[in-house]
């Protein structure tokens, strides 16, 4: 009876999981992009030897909303598994794509692993305008999928 | 024990079996399985819209492919629109985010349309060729319809290729929703 109430209670299937994901992802690449906003008003991108913000401007600002939607479909296939530390996985997930970032697109347009060929400032601020992503996508997800996922 | 003797003995022997009660309680537990499994199955409006929201990105993607399929059958018109579209970044991100914005208001009508998604899905390309034929190609300068700029045939064959646009969120919403909206 428990276990039956249990599957009752598994109110999304894996696809909805998935689909809800990938609008989260979105959502948080929206976070990520209006943070650079933030640090660049704040003045910390300039200390670390950033001339401009995300542009908001079309085409640009297409690529990383989608690009953030792909990494939520991840994050959606994961998320019934990290629901009891969703907020952790969230905060952390962000690491996913910054590896994809610092040891596979970086070095493939030549800025070398971790982007060290723009210096040790730049990857610090790959890091630090990219953290709110993950946790951003769980706050988006958990808000959407409501109570079970 | 001596309490539940003690009620049955008060009871009337007739009404100790009474069938109606049994039935009563029987069809209110059916109904309440019935509510749970309804609420278990069913999807909220932030739910339906963020998964149409994914459908439109699909539409969209059906769309770019369609415009490839026709462009190889040896169709194509003119206008200040590109056919076939390009896959190549950053002008593949573009039309797909657009699709999921117009999915956005799929996801929000889904539920209001559910018995006839597939009708109202492939009837809905056309709000987007609205926007595009009256907002978008005049504020671009191409005119109304985008006839400034492009020969007679260029409506009608962008209308074409944006066909599998709506269809295609309902199918892919359809499947991902499940039977319940």
């Amino acid at each position: 009876m428990e276990a039956d109430l249990n599957a009752m209670k598994d109110a999304l299937s894996f696809s909805q999981r998935v689909a809800i994901g990938f609008a989260a992802g979105v959502i948080g690449a929206a976070a990520v992009v209006l943070f650079s906003y933030v640090l660049f008003a704040l003045g910390l991108s300039g200390t670390l030897g950033i001339k401009a913000p995300i542009p908001l401007k079309s085409p640009d600002i297409y690529k990383p909303l989608f690009w953030g939607g792909l990494w939520g479909v991840l994050f959606g296939m994961f998320i019934k598994t990290a629901w009891s530390w969703l907020y952790l996985f969230g905060f952390l997930y962000v690491l996913a794509p910054l590896a994809a970032l610092f040891l596979f697109f970086l070095p493939k347009s030549g800025a070398g692993y971790f982007g060290l060929n723009q210096g040790p400032k730049f990857a610090f601020y790959l890091l630090l305008v990219n953290l709110p992503f993950g946790i951003v996508t769980a706050l988006a997800a958990r808000a959407i999928v409501g109570r079970h996922p | 024990m001596n309490t539940t003797l003690a009620r049955i003995g008060n009871q009337p022997i007739d009404k100790l079996h009474e069938p109606k009660i049994d039935q009563g309680r029987t069809a209110t537990q059916g109904s309440d399985v019935s509510i749970m499994e309804k609420d278990s199955n069913a999807t909220t409006l932030s739910q339906r819209v963020a998964i149409c929201f994914a459908a439109g990105v699909l539409g969209a993607l059906a769309v770019l492919l369609f415009s490839h399929v026709l462009s190889w059958l040896g169709l194509g018109a003119k206008g200040p629109i590109h056919f076939p579209a390009s896959f190549e970044a950053p002008g593949i991100y573009r039309p797909l985010f657009w699709g999921g914005l117009w999915g956005i208001p799929f996801g929000l009508l889904i539920k209001t349309v559910w018995n006839r998604r597939y009708l109202f899905g492939f009837l809905y390309f056309l709000p987007s060729m609205a926007a595009l034929f009256l907002f978008f190609l005049p504020m671009g300068g191409a005119g109304y319809f985008g006839l400034k700029a492009a020969e007679p045939i260029f409506p009608l064959y962008v209308m074409l290729v944006n066909l599998p646009f709506g269809i295609t969120i309902a199918l892919v919403a359809s499947a991902i929703i499940g039977r319940k909206p």
